[in-house]
C-alpha cells in the first residue's frame, strides 16, 4: 500500500513534451499508459510497484502516443472535474510542461499539476479517484469549465447574482462552498462539494 | 452622462483657474477630505474627484464603490470624444477599460482605431475576474482624468459589438460585457502594475489574455509586448505620474454619498506628500502584503479599492443566511489585526463588522463595517477593501518608481 498519513509518499514526475510552437498552436504529448500508472498509485498500489511502473511508462512516453493540437491553456488539459472521476485524468489531453505530483494523504489524495509559470492547480480525490476538492494559485484564473464540471453552472448562476464585487467571489451553499480571489496578477481560490469530503476529512485541510 | 463639449469646457477650466499656480478652482469638484494625512491644498491640478454613489442606474444600484469621470477621444481629436461617468476606480486592476454600449453619445468604437500588437495582429482582449469575464476589442484612445492626459493609449472596450465571438479559453465564468452585469459604465484600473499583463504576456501566449482574431482562423492567444498592454493611465500622465493617493472621509454609519478625491503623484506637490503615513512594501510579483488575524498569517493580503467590503476567512463569525457572501453576526463586533509589508513594517488595525443584512436594509450607498467570508484557507489572503479607505489617504505607488525613495510596489497609510 502506498503509505497513509502522515508519513506519506511522494513522487514526482516530469512530462517534458516535444512541442513545436513555431506554427503559433500549441501542441501536447498524450501519454495514456503514463496518466494510467499515475492512476493505479493514485488507488493504492504497493509504492515499489508504482514507481517502476510509472519509470516505465515515463521512458514509453517519449516514444510519443498521439499529438494533439489545442488552444487552451496548459493546465485544463490534464485536469478532472469536480465531482468526476480522476480517472477521466488518463483519457484527458496531458499538461504541456507540467509537473504532475501525487501525494496519497490519510482518507485522499492530492493531485497536483505545477506549470512552468508556476500556476498550481491541485484536485482532491478519495482512494477511489472521486474529485471532491480543486484549489488553485497562479496569475491567471484556470479554466473553471473543465475543473468545476458539471458544478460550473452552479457558479455561473450564483456568480450572476453576488455583490462582493470583481475581485472576490464567495459561494457557501449546501452543494458547493467556493471562493474565487482574483487581483490584477493574481488568481487562487477553491471550490468543494460538501457532501463528498471524505468523512474526517476538514476542509482546512484543502490548500 | 455629460456631453463632449461640456467635458471638454471642464478641463480648459481647471486648467485656466490653475494656471495662475492659485488654489482650486469653480467648485465643480469637491476636494473633501481635509487635511487627512497632513495633505496641503496644492494646486488643484492633480487632483480628481471621486465618489460613492449608488452606481449608474443600469447597475442596480452598487454599494462601497467608488466612482469617476473619464473623457475618451479619438486619437488626436476635440471633437469626437465622449465623457463618460460612473467609471469605478481600482486599486487592485490596471489599464481602462469601458462597456461598449455606452459609447455611442458623441464618440463611438469604431472611431478609435483597434489596436494591433506591433506585428500586424488586431487585438482583442479577455479579461478575467473573480465573478465572470469581460470580452471585447483593445483600442487606441485619447483619455482625459481630471488634469491628466494620456494620448494614444490602448483601452478595452467590453461588449464592443465589432469584437469577434468570443474565445472558449476565455470563458471563466459569466460575461460582464453591459453595464448591468459589470457594475459600471467602465473602470479605471490604477494599481500599482503599470501594464495590466507584464512581462509575462510578452514571453508567452497566455490563455485568458490577449487574442489576434481574424474571420478566417477565429481568435488565437498571442503574446503582447508590454509597450502594446493595456497602461496605467496614470503612469502615463507628463507628471504626478509615480503613484496616487485616496483620500475619503471618515464614515461612521451606513450613509449617502461619500466625496472623496484622487490625487495623482507621490511626493510631486505639496498636496502628495507622505506626512505621517508610513510605508507598506508589497510582493512584486502579485501587489501583496501580510495581514495577521486571529493568530493566521494571510500571507497573500491586499488593499483594494475595488472590492466592496473586508473579506476574510473566520468560522467564528456566522453569515448571513440569505445569499451567505456576507457575514451576519448577531450585532456588530469589534476586530483587530496586523497588516504587514515586505519590508516588515507593521500596523495594527482596528475595524467592525455589522450584520450585512441590518446594513442592506439601509439602503445607504456607504457602508463602513460591510465584510464578508472566503473560505478555508487555502486563499490565504485577507481582503482590505473599500472600507479600509474611509478616513484615510492611502498611498498606491507603481512599480518600477521609487517615490519617497522607496522603489515600489508599495501602499502607505
Amino acid at each position: 500500500m502506498c503509505k497513509l498519513g502522515g508519513n506519506h509518499a511522494v513522487r514526482r514526475q516530469s512530462i517534458t513534451p516535444n512541442s513545436r510552437p513555431n506554427d503559433g498552436v500549441e501542441r501536447v504529448r498524450h501519454s495514456a499508459t503514463l496518466m494510467k500508472a499515475v492512476a493505479a498509485c493514485a488507488r493504492g498500489r504497493a509504492l515499489a510497484g508504482c514507481r517502476s511502473r510509472v519509470a516505465r511508462a515515463l521512458r514509453t512516453a517519449e516514444a510519443g502516443v498521439l499529438l494533439i493540437a489545442f488552444a487552451l491553456a496548459p493546465l485544463e488539459a490534464a485536469q478532472a472535474a469536480l465531482g468526476e472521476n480522476i480517472a477521466s485524468l488518463a483519457r484527458d489531453h496531458e499538461a504541456l510542461r507540467a509537473t504532475l505530483l501525487v501525494t496519497p494523504m490519510q482518507g485522499y489524495d492530492v493531485h497536483q499539476l505545477v506549470s512552468a509559470s508556476g500556476a498550481t492547480v491541485r484536485e482532491y480525490a478519495t482512494h477511489t479517484g472521486h474529485v471532491f476538492a480543486v484549489t488553485w494559485s497562479g496569475m491567471q484564473v484556470p479554466d473553471l469549465k473543465v475543473l468545476l464540471g458539471t458544478y460550473f453552472e452552479r457558479y455561473v448562476l450564483l456568480a450572476r447574482s453576488h455583490r462582493t464585487g470583481h475581485h472576490v467571489l464567495s459561494i457557501n451553499t449546501p452543494d458547493l462552498v467556493m471562493t474565487s480571489i482574483r487581483i490584477q496578477r493574481m488568481a487562487t481560490g477553491q471550490a468543494y462539494v460538501p457532501g463528498l469530503l471524505p468523512s474526517g476529512v476538514s476542509r482546512r485541510e484543502l490548500r | 452622462m455629460l456631453n463632449a463639449s461640456r467635458g471638454l469646457l471642464l478641463v480648459i477650466s481647471i486648467l485656466a483657474t490653475a494656471c495662475g499656480g492659485g488654489n482650486s478652482n469653480s467648485g465643480v469638484f469637491n476636494f473633501g477630505g481635509g487635511n487627512n494625512g497632513g495633505l496641503g491644498t496644492g494646486n488643484g491640478m492633480n487632483t480628481l474627484a471621486v465618489i460613492v454613489d449608488g452606481g449608474p442606474v443600469a447597475a442596480g444600484g452598487t454599494v462601497n464603490t467608488l466612482f469617476t469621470t473619464v473623457t475618451i477621444c479619438a486619437p488626436g481629436s476635440t471633437t469626437a470624444c465622449q465623457t463618460v461617468d460612473h467609471v469605478q476606480v481600482d486599486t487592485a486592476s490596471t489599464g481602462f477599460r469601458v462597456i461598449g454600449s455606452v459609447l455611442g453619445s458623441g464618440l463611438t468604437p469604431a472611431q478609435l482605431p483597434q489596436a494591433n500588437d506591433g506585428n500586424g495582429n488586431l487585438l482583442d482582449e479577455c479579461v478575467q475576474f473573480a465573478d465572470g469575464y469581460s470580452w471585447g476589442t483593445v483600442r487606441t484612445a485619447d483619455l482625459i482624468i481630471g488634469s491628466g492626459t494620456v494620448a494614444a493609449t490602448p483601452i478595452h472596450v467590453l461588449g464592443d459589438a465589432e469584437a469577434p465571438p468570443v474565445p472558449a479559453s476565455c470563458i471563466t465564468g459569466p460575461d460582464e460585457n453591459t453595464v448591468q452585469a459589470f457594475g459600471a459604465n467602465a473602470i479605471l484600473g490604477i494599481g500599482n502594475f503599470l501594464t495590466d499583463c507584464g512581462m509575462a504576456c510578452e514571453t508567452s501566449a497566455i490563455a485568458g489574455t490577449y487574442y489576434a482574431c481574424s474571420s478566417n482562423a477565429g481568435c488565437q492567444s498571442i503574446a503582447v509586448p508590454v509597450t502594446q498592454q493595456l497602461q496605467n493611465p496614470v503612469s502615463l500622465f507628463a507628471a504626478d505620474n509615480n503613484g496616487v493617493v485616496l483620500s475619503l472621509p471618515s464614515v461612521t454609519a451606513p450613509g449617502t454619498a461619500v466625496n472623496g478625491t484622487l490625487i495623482f503623484g507621490i511626493e510631486t506637490q505639496s498636496n502628495n506628500a507622505l506626512g505621517n503615513a508610513q510605508i507598506y512594501t508589497l510582493d512584486p510579483n502579485y501587489a501583496t502584503l501580510s495581514t495577521l488575524y486571529q493568530g493566521t498569517q494571510f500571507g497573500s493580503s491586499f488593499l483594494d479599492a475595488g472590492s466592496d467590503g473586508y473579506f476574510f476567512t473566520d468560522a467564528t463569525i456566522p453569515t448571513c443566511t440569505d445569499g451567505p457572501a456576507f457575514y451576519c453576526p448577531a450585532s456588530t463586533v469589534m476586530l483587530n489585526a496586523t497588516i504587514q509589508g515586505t519590508n516588515g513594517v507593521m500596523a495594527a488595525i482596528a475595524f467592525a463588522v455589522d450584520n450585512a443584512d441590518v446594513d442592506f436594509a439601509t439602503n445607504a450607498v456607504a457602508l463602513p463595517n460591510l465584510a464578508g467570508p472566503t473560505s478555508g484557507t487555502a486563499t490565504d489572503s485577507f481582503d482590505w477593501g473599500l472600507p479600509f479607505f474611509y478616513g484615510r489617504s492611502v498611498y498606491v505607488a507603481f512599480e518600477a518608481g521609487s517615490p519617497a525613495g522607496v522603489t515600489g510596489p508599495w501602499v502607505g497609510f
